[in-house]
């Protein structure tokens, strides 16, 4: 498995973001090279708080699935649709 | 459920969550109180005690970035004259925090400087301009050459492509050129903001008041001149720190805090009672909700806008607790800058024929 491989299947946040958790409501992402802070939901900040590179889709999946109580093909879904829209955002390593 | 990214107004909502629930994500580190200008009315007072070391500076980095916060603002003093500025932020970075640097900018003329900040992917640079013209900012940081070498900073900064805030704090030297400062600004393709109030020195001094604008200046700045000068933004009516419709005056104690080079924490930069030494401490988790200091200050602070709303002028008050027990010994005192701002602002939302719940 090469290294670009490894970025698909055990994603990691890029390295230049810094991020919190903000209670129950939320967190912040704050993209430093571009001066941009985007906000995120619950689940998104817990997903991106997760993206560590130790992880895999599935693994993400369970722990969404398990924390918010959904089915796990739900979860999966809505895990690939956020990664996508954080790799176009430019927030994934 | 959808993970996917927002934007506007909930960020809104979660600054208004994190400040009333005293979640702090900024905080701000004085560096070192070295400097290489003279402003007259820094209100920086050295105390003649050891700064921290390299190592010490780094174990506060590590207890601030385990507190989780998301805003590491390195000033000073001038933070770049520190000798070890670059390791300080690149650490402060490795931890995972968004870097602010407020600068003089003196020492970025040197594109070499530029290119090293720029490695650091900073959020912002924050620059101090004091006038528009190299005699009214050199009078005042009183070092000849300081606005070339300022100026030639901040296009440096802007050819690497990284977002630059200037600041002005307004004097009587420079009130009159406000105007030119802004277009200076918007040629550099920076945001500008102008400070009305020049604040006692931290050891009590009202020395840089001698420097504040005059009444008449203020009067039309607030009244006439604020929004052209701000692209048309209105005066604000509650302090920039304070989460909108909150019971708080500001964020001291509450949004963010300070660190001074000695490692005393501080409510914020401006409210200068020490919490506790970072380096007596294990982590900020220990003292965050239970220190009584913080408790005191975060009580006058609500008990400071409750007061302010009773006052005739009072939904139009900006106001600062540190310099009121500063200037006139009370954190509630009203200061003479903060009340004639307050009427200034109520005239022109009065012109402007804005209610106190419009704009």
């Amino acid at each position: 498995m090469n290294a670009a491989d490894t970025a698909s299947t055990h994603p990691r946040r890029h390295p230049d973001t810094a991020f919190r958790k903000i209670g129950d409501e939320g967190g912040l992402v704050v993209l430093p090279g571009r001066a941009e802070v985007k906000v995120l939901n619950p689940v998104g900040i817990a997903i991106f708080s997760q993206l560590d590179g130790s992880k895999d889709i599935e693994t993400l999946a369970a722990a969404v699935a398990e924390e918010f109580d959904v089915e796990l093909a739900s979860a999966r879904e809505d895990v690939m649709k956020f990664l996508e829209d954080l790799k176009q955002d430019g927030m994934l390593a | 459920m959808s993970g996917a990214a927002e934007q506007v107004s909930p960020y809104n909502r979660l600054l208004e969550k994190a400040f009333a629930d005293a979640i702090p994500l900024t905080a701000q580190f004085e560096l070192t109180f070295r400097c290489n200008h003279l402003c007259t009315f820094c209100y920086n007072s050295p105390d003649g005690r050891r700064e921290m070391t390299t190592p010490q500076i780094f174990e506060t980095l590590r207890k601030i970035a385990d507190f989780g916060v998301l805003y590491l603002t390195l000033t000073g003093g001038e933070a770049l004259c520190h000798k070890d500025f670059f390791k300080i932020a690149a650490e402060g970075r490795r931890l995972g925090m968004a870097l602010r640097i407020y600068t003089n900018g003196y020492l970025l003329a040197d594109p070499a400087m530029v290119r090293r900040v720029a490695d650091l992917k900073p959020f912002e640079v924050e620059i101090s301009v004091h006038g528009a013209r190299p005699e009214t900012h050199d009078a005042l940081t009183r070092i000849k050459g300081s606005f070339a070498k300022t100026i030639q900073g901040i296009k440096n900064l802007r050819e690497e492509g990284i977002k630059v805030q200037l600041k002005c704090p307004i004097t009587k030297l420079n009130q009159n050129e406000l105007f030119e400062i802004r277009d200076l600004a918007d040629s550099l393709k920076c945001h500008m903001t102008f400070d009305a109030v020049i604040t006692p020195k931290d050891d009590g001094s009202l020395d840089p008041l001698a420097l504040r604008p005059d009444d008449d200046f203020l009067t039309k700045y607030w009244g006439e001149w604020y929004m052209e000068l701000h692209h048309g933004k209105l005066p604000p009516r509650q302090n920039h720190c304070a989460a909108p419709g909150t019971e708080a005056n500001c964020g001291t104690g509450r949004s963010g805090f300070t660190i001074d080079p000695y490692g005393d924490i501080l409510p914020c930069v401006a409210f200068r009672r020490a919490v506790a030494n970072i380096l007596e401490i294990d982590s900020l988790n220990d003292i965050w909700e239970s220190s009584p200091v913080l408790n005191e200050v975060r009580g006058i602070s609500v008990e400071a806008r409750t007061r302010l709303n009773e006052h005739e002028d009072g939904k139009y008050f900006t106001f600062c607790m540190g310099v009121a027990e500063k200037q006139v010994g009370d954190p509630l005192g009203i200061y003479p800058q903060a009340a004639l701002n307050a009427k200034s602002i109520r005239r022109s939302y009065e012109l402007l024929q804005i209610g106190e719940r419009q704009g």
